[in-house]
């Protein structure tokens, strides 16, 4: 299935202008549909009813830390692509962060606007591989069973 | 063996560990601020690369000129919010609290860092020199290396009235790497230098120094890292301090 829509960046920051730099990043280099927010809760409500490609979250933030949202996101749209980008790097919130969510990469703040749109181009072509594979299997299940149905009537009709 | 440390060390000591807390907090907060006005910085660069394509067919000299010096400024720019995350970065290592295993690091950095931070305190009173040799990998915990070197480099700024240079220096000697700093200042009267790495000793006035700083790089080196620290000084000539620390840490882990 030829799927024309842009693929969806899901940016997660309390701060406004980290939202602002990377928005600016992606308009400029990339050719994506990009959501933004500032408030982690109000950014897992977006996930249960729209479907993203990747999810790109801070870590510290007020109320839902950054892995709690990606676990969420993990949840509701599993073949998403889950990155951290935080100002707070250590060794404990990274391995929680890899075991947790699943995650493709841990980046730290400050950023390098080269490689985050590389791991963002990456983490979106992932996801969009991933999705492919789904609808074949489902495709493939589809036409097992109508084979199955088929081989049950013939041998209904010879024996 | 057990040090019995007085109470009023004791609160000095506290002290520092919250300072320590407070700094981790304060280059935390710097991430996102440096993180943006990079990005920004980077992203006017190649905004400016478009307008000048956009407009290359029809543009005046003039226009051309204010194109230069926009660039010129964001290129400034860069030298300047480089110079704010590498500090940030320095800060989050020197103030971490604690890694739990020691890591797989290059020592002639983490010299570098503890040098870059020690500069914020001297400014052009004081030269910073490094003669860094070349080091294999280094097992060590980072944190408590750039604090003891840093340590070390303050001392040596402490001991120098007016101006002067302070050299910071890394051999490979065996199995174990070798760091050196080395002071134009004071020096340390012969009676006193038996005194020297015991913990509470002091001869700097009240407020400047607290007869802890050494303690704690005794305390990274030999307790954490099974180093060595030793001295030489010349009293009005200076004082080189040198620390010795394995490459290999043994594994002190539970089994």
């Amino acid at each position: 299935m030829p799927d024309n829509r842009k693929p969806v960046v899901l940016l997660v920051d309390d701060e406004d202008m980290i939202l602002t730099s990377i928005r600016t990043l992606l308009m400029l280099e990339a050719d994506y549909e990009v959501v933004c927010f500032s408030n982690p809760a109000e950014a897992a409500r977006h996930l249960e009813n729209n479907q993203v490609d990747i999810t790109v979250s801070d870590y510290m933030m007020p109320g839902v830390n950054g892995i709690q949202l990606l676990a969420e996101a993990k949840r509701l749209q599993p073949e998403a692509t889950r990155v951290l980008l935080t100002g707070h790097a250590d060794k404990a919130s990274a391995i929680q962060a890899i075991n947790q969510v699943a995650l493709f990469q841990y980046l730290e703040k400050p950023w390098d606007n080269a490689q985050l749109l590389l791991v963002i181009q990456q983490g979106v072509e992932r996801a969009q591989l991933f999705r492919e594979l789904r609808e074949k299997i489902m495709e493939l299940d589809a036409a097992n069973s109508t084979l199955k149905g088929t081989q049950a009537r013939l041998l209904k009709a010879f024996l | 063996m057990i040090v019995e440390i007085p109470e009023e060390q004791l609160l000095e000591l506290q002290r520092q560990a919250e300072l320590g807390r407070l700094l981790a907090g304060v280059a935390h907060e710097f991430s996102a601020p440096a993180g943006s006005i990079l990005s920004n910085r980077d992203l006017c660069l190649r905004l400016l690369d478009r307008i000048e394509k956009s407009i290359s067919d029809s543009a005046t000299a003039r226009t051309v000129e204010l194109l230069t010096v926009a660039r010129e400024l964001a290129r400034v720019d860069q030298i300047a919010a480089e110079r704010i995350s590498h500090l940030v970065r320095n800060l989050k290592v020197a103030s971490r609290v604690a890694d739990p295993e020691p890591q797989r690091a290059n020592v002639n950095e983490i010299v570098e860092s503890a040098v870059q931070l020690g500069k914020t305190q001297f400014r052009d009173r004081i030269t910073l020199e490094t003669a860094l040799g070349t080091l294999p990998e280094v097992e060590c915990y980072p944190h408590l290396l750039i604090q003891a070197v840093l340590n070390l480099v303050v001392n040596a700024g402490q001991a120098i009235e007016g101006t002067g240079r302070i050299t910071v220096g890394t051999q490979l000697e065996g199995d174990m790497v070798h760091i050196w700093v080395s002071d134009t200042g004071r020096g340390i009267r012969d009676e006193d230098q038996p005194k020297v790495l015991k913990q509470g000793f002091t001869t700097k006035p009240v407020g400047v120094g607290t007869g802890l700083g050494l303690m704690m790089v005794r305390r990274a080196v030999i307790d954490d890292h099974g180093g060595s620290i030793a001295f030489e000084s010349q009293w009005g000539h200076g004082t080189t301090f040198h620390i010795r620390i394995p490459l290999q840490q043994k594994r002190k882990g539970v089994e």
